[in-house]
This record gives C-alpha cells, sequence and structure tokens, in this order.
C-alpha cells in the first residue's frame, strides 16, 4: 500500500543518522547493533535491512569494520563511526528538529513542547 | 560458529533463498551481505533453538527478496559514480576500429549464421526433459505427514500448510537426450507453483535446483546438496528440482482449503534457444489450510 511504501522510505532516511548515533557511544557487532535499533519502537521492520545500509555507510566512509575474535566469544564484525560520519550526524541532528517541526506544521500535527518551527 | 549441519532446515533454507536471491547483486556485496547474515543467524540461534526461536528470528530479518532489493539499492549507488575520464577515452577508438572494418561484421554474420542453423537442428531433434526417479516432501516432518489420495484418477500428496515457513517439494528430473539443457526458470501457467504467488495463502515461491549430478541413479542425502536457481543437466544424468512455498494464511474461502501444483511449467534452453516444457506432476502436491492452526 501506498501509505507503506511512504512509512518505509520514511524508516529508510533516518535509519541511517539513528545507527551512526549509537556507534558514536560505542563500537558495536551486527547483532548488537540490529537489536538496539529493533529495541526502538517501529525504527525497524526488516532486521536485515540494517546490513546493507551498514555496507554502503562504510563505502561513504562514514562507519568501519572490522572483525575481532575475543577470548571466549565467536568472531564478530565490530562497527565503528568515523570522523566523517560524526560530522554527517552532527549536520542531521542540527538539522532534524526544524525539519520534523516544519513537517509536522504542513501536516497539521501540533508540534512537540518546546519545539519550533523556526519560521 | 554454527557448522553447517548444526543449523537448523528453516536457516539452511532461508540461505540457500537469500543466496539465489542476490544473483543479481554484484559477488562482492552479495559476498558479503550473506557473511554478515549468516553471522547474524548464528549469533541469534545457538544451536538447540525451538522452533518458535527460529520462525521469529527469520521474520524478524525480513524476507530474502526484501534483502536482495536493498543489497541491490547499494550496487545501484556503487555504480552511479562517475567513470573515471580513462573508461571514456577506451571506448572511442574500438567504435572507429570497428566501424572501419564493417566487413567483418558481415562476415561474422555469416558465420553465426551457420552457426544458428547448427543448434536450430539441434533444438528440433532433442527430446524433453522428463520427470523419474525420487520425489519427496522437502521437509522431514511434512513427508511424514504427507496423505496420499486419488481422486478421478488424478493421484496427490497433501501436508498441513504451515503458516510463515517455507514448505515444498523435490522431484528428479532426468535429460535423456544427447545434449545439454538447461533449465533456466519455472514459466507462469495456470498449474504451475509459481502461478499460486498472490493466491490462496501463497505469498512467495521459490525454485531451484541441485548443483550435485551423477548418471549412476544413486540417490545422495537431499539436505546435504546445494541448489541455485539455474543448473545445466548434461546428457544421461539427473537433477533434484526443489519448489518451496511460504504462506501466510490458514484458511482459505475455498472449499476444501487445499492448494498445489500438478504441472512443473520449465523454462529449458538447448544451445541457444530456449522453449517452454511442461511436465505433468504424478502425484500433484498440496498444501491443506486449517482455519485452527496457531496465530502468527
Amino acid at each position: 500500500m501506498a501509505e507503506d511504501r511512504d512509512l518505509t522510505e520514511l524508516r529508510r532516511g533516518v535509519l541511517g543518522p539513528c545507527v551512526l548515533a549509537l556507534l558514536e557511544e560505542r563500537t558495536r557487532f551486527g547483532l548488537e547493533l540490529v537489536r538496539d535499533l529493533a529495541s526502538a519502537d517501529s525504527l525497524l521492520t526488516s532486521e536485515g535491512t540494517v546490513y546493507p545500509l551498514l555496507n554502503r555507510m562504510r563505502d561513504a566512509g562514514l562507519v568501519t569494520s572490522e572483525w575481532r575474535d575475543e577470548a571466549s566469544e565467536r568472531p564478530r564484525r565490530y562497527y565503528a563511526i568515523t570522523a566523517a560520519g560524526r560530522r554527517h550526524l552532527a549536520a542531521f541532528r542540527a538539522e532534524w528538529p526544524r525539519f520534523s517541526a516544519t513537517v509536522s506544521e504542513v501536516l497539521g500535527i501540533p508540534a512537540f513542547a518546546g519545539v519550533r518551527s523556526g519560521r | 560458529m554454527n557448522s553447517v549441519g548444526e543449523r537448523d532446515i528453516r536457516v539452511v533454507t532461508y540461505l540457500d533463498v537469500l543466496e539465489t536471491a542476490l544473483r543479481a547483486v554484484p559477488e562482492r556485496q552479495a559476498t558479503e551481505l550473506m557473511e554478515q547474515i549468516t553471522a547474524h543467524l548464528d549469533e541469534a540461534l545457538p544451536p538447540g533453538s525451538s522452533e518458535e526461536a527460529v520462525v521469529a528470528v527469520l521474520r524478524r530479518l525480513g524476507s530474502p527478496a526484501k534483502l536482495a532489493a536493498e543489497a541491490q539499492n547499494t550496487a545501484r549507488l556503487d555504480e552511479a559514480v562517475p567513470q573515471t575520464d580513462g573508461s571514456r577515452r577506451l571506448r572511442r577508438p574500438l567504435r572507429h576500429r570497428f566501424s572501419r572494418r564493417g566487413w567483418s561484421a558481415i562476415a561474422a554474420g555469416l558465420v553465426l549464421l551457420c552457426v544458428l542453423t547448427t543448434l536450430l537442428g539441434l533444438y528440433v531433434t532433442t527430446p524433453s526433459l522428463v520427470l523419474e526417479g525420487s520425489s519427496a516432501w522437502w521437509d522431514p516432518q511434512d513427508e511424514a505427514r504427507a496423505v496420499d489420495s486419488s481422486t478421478l484418477g488424478a493421484q496427490a500428496t497433501t501436508v498441513p500448510a504451515r503458516r510463515g515457513q517455507w514448505q515444498g517439494f523435490v522431484v528428479q528430473i532426468e535429460n535423456p537426450s544427447s545434449s545439454a539443457q538447461t533449465v533456466l526458470g519455472v514459466g507462469s501457467n495456470t498449474s504451475s507453483p509459481t502461478a499460486l504467488v498472490g493466491l490462496n495463502g501463497i505469498t512467495d515461491v521459490w525454485v531451484s535446483m541441485s548443483t550435485y549430478s551423477n548418471d549412476t541413479g544413486a540417490v545422495p542425502d537431499l539436505h546435504s546438496q546445494h541448489f541455485s536457481a539455474r543448473q545445466t543437466i548434461q546428457p544421461g544424468q539427473f537433477r533434484f528440482l526443489r519448489v518451496m512455498w511460504l504462506t501466510d494464511t490458514c484458511s482459505l474461502s475455498s472449499a476444501p482449503g487445499l492448494t498445489g501444483s500438478d504441472a512443473l511449467d520449465l523454462t529449458v534452453q538447448v544451445g541457444w534457444f530456449q522453449h517452454e516444457e511442461v511436465l505433468a506432476l504424478d502425484p500433484g502436491w498440496q498444501l491443506q489450510f486449517d482455519p485452527g492452526c496457531p496465530p502468527l
């Protein structure tokens, strides 16, 4: 349905910055990152789609990945944010409040308390 | 990490389907995604995980087709990177050289015509593939619960539909001709397994063939075989063709709640020519839908 596609595209657009925000806290391995994203309500519809996104972000220089073979654990591929990823995240954080408030205003949804559209 | 032998059959099937779905994706991206999804499943499903846990993890992961589509998007973005000047320079002299030697194209065309005529003769005289030998439901639990029936002379084998899980069957196909025949896929005539997608509770279908082949007639352990979408059957040899369905409901509006296939509509290539072959399935393979099945 059209509504489903709209929401899917919306999620796809914001998922990258959310991944960067989690990796800004600390490095994470694949399943750990997926589970943390899935714990946020309605952010993920298909957990597997996180991996193509991670690969795309790595190719864009926003994250790096490396295999770690730590004692008592299975080998895991860990992902970390890069300096370019931090700049990208900072730019998104700066733009998001104004953008979301503008969309809310156009849609006729009351803005969240404390968030102004800036228009 | 789990070894292949320790993985649940549903996980093995999922990875097989994903590998096939990734055929359209460049090899580097496909290999990397297979590695990531395999690691995800091995981590999320330690040996001994319950059936419910396996089904839930696979459902959350998303359909292989969806993952392949995402990976394909990634590949397209890679391709969108502007080409270097060097690659553009390379094409011009090749085109120029070709235009100066147009006569060579005419000669090549004549040779091609001779080859096509030979291959057409080969195609016309090649016997069709035949269903011969073993057949079974893919999942042992389905095989154990299968019920055989006969209606107006038509044989059928029926199992209960397991909503949200891949179910299907394997048949043995032999090439009786003296030419190699390549099965490119399954068509969509009304009785074909692929024609059921979107109808009667079936949401997805996956058809593949075993890479195993010999001419001794020995039947290998099917679940240790590797399956892929396109296979060439050499003269006198056989392959196993596997049809898997995915369902999303337990209840059908049509009585008596059965859906299935009684024919395989194969797209086959002999030499350079393609044609359709319809093989009658005897017995037909059916799923029985039960409105009382547990919710997803």
